[in-house]
Formats: C-alpha cells, structure tokens, sequence
C-alpha cells in the first residue's frame, strides 16, 4: 500500500489523512510542495519565506479540513488557505509598523534605466547573462509595484498557472473580476515597461 | 488611441475567452492597428513572465512539515476514536440491553479467567525483583512486522533476560528502557524519512553515482580487494562495498522501484540476497565479517523502508536478528559473531542498523541497543574519546573513533548527553579529515558528518563548509575520487573512495535529525 499512496486522487488522500494515514498527508505535501512554495515565493521572492509559509498551509490544512467537499477541486482549497495565510502575514506585518497591509504603495523601484529598457529574452553571452538578471529584477519590481489584488490573480494566472474560474474561487470573487484585475494588470506592466519592450 | 474590444486581449491570450467569441475576436484583433499593438505587446510581457525564476523545494521540506505537524498535533498519532462514548459508557449501554443470563454467564467467565490469570503467573515467575523485570522485557516484544521473522535456523534474537548483564548496570537499564517508551512515539514521526528521499539537483551527487552504476559487476555486486583473514584464506569485502554503494543510491532516493537507477540497485539487492545464510548473515564467515554484514543488512533494511517490496521484509528482518545475536556478552560486537574483543567501529554500523530498525517500528531491538550504547559509554573518556578495542587505545588517532562513538551515543540513548556531544564535536572539529593525498580519512569524515549533522548548529557549518568544498574539488570529471585520495585505498579499493565520498556528499539527506 505504502508505493500507491501517488496513484491516488487528492479527494481519497484527504479521506485518509482524516482515517489517521499519516502516509496520505506527506503524498499531499509531496504532490503540491512545489506550487504552494512558488506561490509564496512570487509574493514574497524569499525562498526561506516561501518554505515556511508553505509548511503553515500545510499544517493549517488538518484544522480547515471540516471545510473541505470532497467534489470541489483540492487545489483550490489549499489556495484559499494560502492566500488568507498571506493576508494574515500581512495584517501582523503592518501592525508591526512594516510594509503596509495593502501593498498598494510601489515598493522602492529606482532603477537608473526605465523597467522596459531591462527586460530583454534570455540568451547565452556573458553580457547576455548579466541583461537576462536585470530582466528577472525588473520584473520582479514590475510585479510588486502592482496593487496586492492584481498581483494575486496575476500570480495565480501566470505564474501559477489557474484557470479564471479556479482563481475566482481561490480570491472569493466573480470570474468577471478576475477577469478586468487581470487586464488592470497587464495594461500596468505595460506602462511600467514602456520606456522599453521586452525584446 | 485606444479600441473597446482591448479589454479582451489578456483573456484571449490566456485562453480564457469563450469558444464561441474567439473567432471574431480573432478577426478583430487582425484588423484593428491598436489592438494588434497593444496584442503584441502583452504577448511579449507574458513571455517574459513565464521565464521568471521558479523554486524547488529543499529536499527535506516534506519531512519537515511532517514533523512540524507531528508537533502541533500529537494527538494524530493516536486518532480519536469515532464513537465519542468513553468504554464504560458504551459497556452501561450494551447491558441495557441485554438479557440477564448473558451478564451472568460473562460476568463468571471474566471472574474464572482473572482468577486463573493470578494462579498460573505466580507459579511462571520467580518472585520479587525478577519478576518484575521478566514482565517489563515482555512489554517490549516486537509486534508483527519486520521483527516478526526469524530465520527458521538461525539463532535467536539477543534478549535481555535478568542476570546477563551485572547487577549494578541493571538500574541504568531499566532507566534506559524507560526513556525509550517516550521516545518510540517520537520516533514513529521518523519512519517515512527513508521513503521520502528524492533525488538531489546535485550533479557531483548524479555523476558520482553514474560511475558506480558504471562499475557494477555483472552479478550485482561492487567489487572490493581480496584481503587475507586470520586463518590465512581470502576474504572479499564485496558485501560491504555493495552495501555502501547501495546505499549511496537509496541516499539519493534511487530505489529497486523508482528513480534513474531501478535496475541498478536491484541488481545490488539480488547480489546482497545471494549472499545471505540461514541464519541471517550476510556473506562469508570469516575474517572481519560483521563489518560487511552490518553494511549490507543497514543496504537491505533501507531499501525495504524506501520500497516495502515484500521480498526484502524476511531477509532484511534475519539480517537484524543475526545483528542482534552477534552481539557479544559485554554489549558490543567483534570482527565475529559473539568474539569477545570488542571493536567499536563494526559496533558503529551495528548501532546504526539497530537504531534504524527502532526507528521503522522495531521495539524488539531495544534492549540490544541499549546494551550496545552502555558499552561505547564505557570505553569514553571524561572528554570523549572512545577507545577502539579497549579504553584509551587509539592505534589510528582518536579522531575516526570519537566519531563513530559520537554518533553511537547520538543513536543508542534516547536521551543524548548534550555537554558530551558537544565535547566530542569540538575533538572532531580539531582536525579536517581531508589534510590531502594519504593522510585524507574518508572513514572519519563519514562518521563526522553523521555525527555532527545530529548535533547541527555552527559546529555543524564548520564542519560542513569545508569538507563539502574540498570532496568537490577532488572529484574527478568522470564522477569518481581518485583511489589515493584515501588512506585506507590499498585495503578497500577504488569503489569503496568513491561510494563513501558520495555517502558523505548525501550526509544532509541521509538521515533525520534526532536530536531535535
């Protein structure tokens, strides 16, 4: 039994994870480690944060599970917890007196070139490489200076991968908004970018 | 300038608009310059997006969230039991319904069977102290599982029975028998470790194990010089240099049934198989050989934790029993079954194997372990030394010896002793065990690094940092080490250099930390 806790649907891992099988948790922890962490990541680009936010959804998952049909998909399950953990962090941060909670403020971008004129397509020379960095950083701003909503959907769309419908149920809104915040987003980019398009 | 049907472009591209406004869409977006500008730029800006760093997962995440979890809820390890009503109240609510007779004839069958119970264990048992003993030892009787085989002619497992250990150490082994039941459950949480293990994104680690695959002998095993044992015959230490390389694999999350290496690794297990007796060993009986039985049954026992393939359980389980059994009167182990010279570093790899099989669920081999722990505790000096084959005798240096000691502790004592461990990493962090060409101990540098990643912390990075840079230095581009890069090469061979320097570079995933 111990080698085809992988052949199994999320649905009948969470079954038995609640029967006591501690085995179906770890192949739950396995299979949705790597997107939990990138989601994380993207928020934050702070691997160590990544991690251990990642490990709170996965631990806050036992006590959320009463909330879990078995019919919806467990993805976004894990991502509805993920984003309220997000938001939480959030909340403590700022009543620390760090970062605002509602991230609308840009973060400090003050590159000596215009964010467009940085991103560029990867290539090979070293010059190449060092260009192929300052795309990575410029879009790095480019994304946290977007308002916290768009960013999460653009995350969860670009670089998560979802589906509109899978995000509108994820964020707790229509698909229709989800829909307009992410073309909010992208005619932002496209500002943020325009002194140079991505080559 | 801009176009109302703009506002579709982002969901074009995603896919996201329905089939049936595509193909308009579509033709829209052709005619219209802006859109088609503004199409071209968000394509390029999506594109760049998907080449955004992405992140894997440390290769002990999973293992930690485990532990975490175990942590926040202790609880799981015993779920709850469905039905919320204590045993009293449901045992009050079946009599309710049920007819007197019944009550009578279960109430004298329970008075008869209690009765016969105190009659039959007072004429079983001697009296006073011992009896106590004898009924605490068979709490510990291994359940079924792994433990649960016995090679039918093989001899018995090792049991503490009153009187064969001496009276003044029996205090201190009830003591340590008592701190293992707290610790078993601790342990329980360790248990998938072993399965969890992935590949590592390492390409030392990938192509070291590439030359070792490349070196198997048609036959499975790796090959080792032959070496001439005591009664003059040759004795090859291929068991023992198959274990390792074995379990370089099963390290790095290759087993017979998943990853690049299942035919490999089989193969390993086929030739470790053809090697075992029926009474457990693993390969010949002479010379040093509970070195190379210790290895390939620690071989088999992960593999089978890694896989619970059925045809390992039984072997696996013999060779753990022959382990026990071998061990001699005074707790610890010798070149051979029951010598009475004791070696402490074929004790180490008994150890190790011993705490593995604890960790997997095998109360059975606690009274062994505890022996064996005892044992190496009493050949340490007050600043922890462990002697080799007597207190204060160090024919090699101190340095492999303390380690292995160091780690024997760390495995064999549910409670390690803190201020010891952290005298005998200060001893290990003396000196690197890479000093260059013959003086380079990889033997001391893998019982270190087992040793000191226990411990972890900033003994832990001294130690790490530069080892790990100097082993991957002297690779070679072929993914070996050099033979000479080892003092003990002209003993142990090519594949043993190399086997043990890649066991070394796994040393972060190898094992969990226990002393945690």
């Amino acid at each position: 039994m111990h080698g085809d806790w992988d052949k199994l649907e999320d649905a009948s891992l969470i079954a038995a994870f609640q029967r006591g099988k501690l085995a179906a948790f770890t192949q739950l922890v396995d299979r949705h480690q790597r997107s939990l962490i990138n989601f994380f990541f993207h928020l934050s680009w702070d691997r160590q944060v990544a991690e251990d936010c990642a490990q709170e959804v996965f631990l806050r998952l036992y006590s959320h599970l009463d909330g879990y049909e078995p019919q919806a998909k467990f993805t976004t399950f894990l991502f509805r917890i993920a984003r309220n953990l997000w938001i939480d962090r959030m909340r403590a941060e700022a009543a620390r007196g760090g970062k605002p909670a509602s991230l609308e403020a840009p973060s400090g971008y003050g590159g000596e070139r215009p964010l467009g004129q940085r991103v560029s397509a990867p290539s090979s020379t070293p010059v190449d490489i060092v260009a192929r960095r300052e795309t990575q950083e410029a879009l790095r701003q480019a994304i946290d200076r977007l308002p916290e909503e768009q960013r999460a959907v653009l995350i969860l769309s670009e670089l998560e991968g979802l589906k509109y419908q899978e995000i509108g149920e994820i964020l707790e809104i229509p698909v229709g908004t989800v829909k307009s915040r992410m073309h909010a987003a992208m005619e932002k980019l496209k500002e943020m970018l325009a002194d140079g398009e991505p080559r | 300038m801009t176009c109302e049907k703009s506002v579709e472009i982002t969901a074009f591209l995603k896919g996201e608009v329905p089939e049936g406004e595509r193909e308009s869409l579509r033709l829209h977006f052709d005619r219209c310059a802006v859109c088609s500008e503004d199409l071209a730029k968000q394509e390029r800006i999506l594109r760049s997006l998907s080449s955004i760093d992405r992140v894997e997962a440390s290769p002990t995440f999973t293992w930690r969230v485990r532990e975490a979890f175990l942590r926040a809820h202790p609880e799981y390890i015993q779920p709850a039991v469905p039905d919320r009503r204590t045993i009293w109240e449901s045992i009050w609510a079946s009599l309710q319904v049920m007819p007197a007779w019944v009550i009578s004839v279960a109430a004298h069958t329970v008075l008869l069977a209690v009765l016969a119970v105190l009659v039959f264990s007072h004429r079983w048992t001697g009296e006073g102290r011992e009896e106590e003993v004898i009924i605490k030892v068979r709490r510990w009787e291994p359940r079924r599982g792994l433990i649960g085989h016995v090679a039918p002619d093989g001899p018995s497992p090792r049991e503490y029975t009153p009187g064969a250990i001496p009276d003044p150490n029996r205090e201190a082994f009830e003591d340590a028998m008592r701190g293992w039941r707290h610790r078993l459950a601790i342990d329980r949480a360790h248990a998938g470790f072993i399965a969890s293990r992935k590949p590592q994104d390492s390409h030392a680690i990938r192509s070291a194990l590439g030359w070792l695959a490349r070196h198997q002998q048609p036959d499975g095993r790796w090959s080792a010089p032959a070496m001439r044992a005591e009664d003059g015959a040759e004795v090859s230490h291929s068991v023992g240099v198959t274990g390792l390389c074995l379990l370089a694999f099963l390290s790095d999350g290759r087993t017979s049934k998943s990853g690049d290496s299942v035919d490999t690794v089989k193969k390993g297990l086929d030739y470790l198989l053809s090697q075992q007796k029926a009474s457990g060993l693993i390969g010949p009986d002479r010379g040093s050989y509970l070195y190379d039985h210790a290895i390939g049954a620690l071989a088999l026992l992960e593999a089978w934790m890694a896989t619970r393939e059925e045809r390992l359980e039984a072997p696996a389980s013999a060779a753990v029993n022959y382990s026990m059994s071998s061990q001699n009167a005074t707790g610890g182990w010798g070149y051979a079954s029951r010598a009475p010279d004791n070696d402490t570093s074929v004790g180490g790899w008994q150890i190790l194997l011993l705490r593995l099989a604890e960790i997997q669920g095998n109360a059975g081999v606690l009274p062994s372990l505890v022996q064996g722990g005892a044992q190496v505790r009493a050949w340490t000096d007050t600043d922890g030394k462990v002697g080799y084959r007597a207190p204060k005798q160090f024919p090699n240096g101190p340095y492999a010896l303390c380690a292995i000691g160091m780690l024997s502790h760390v495995l064999a004592t549910p409670s390690p002793d803190r201020s010891l461990l952290e005298k005998q990493s200060r001893i290990l962090l003396e000196r690197s065990p890479i000093q260059g060409a013959e003086s380079n101990d990889l033997y001391f540098a893998h019982f270190g690094s087992l040793a000191l990643h226990q411990l972890g912390g900033s003994a832990w990075t001294r130690w790490w940092t530069p080892l790990e840079g100097k082993l991957l230095e002297a690779q070679r581009a072929d993914g070996s080490w050099p033979e000479a890069f080892d003092r003990w090469h002209l003993q142990a061979g090519p594949v043993y250099t190399t086997s043990i320097a890649t066991l070394i570079l796994e040393t972060p995933v190898r094992y969990p930390r226990l002393t945690e």
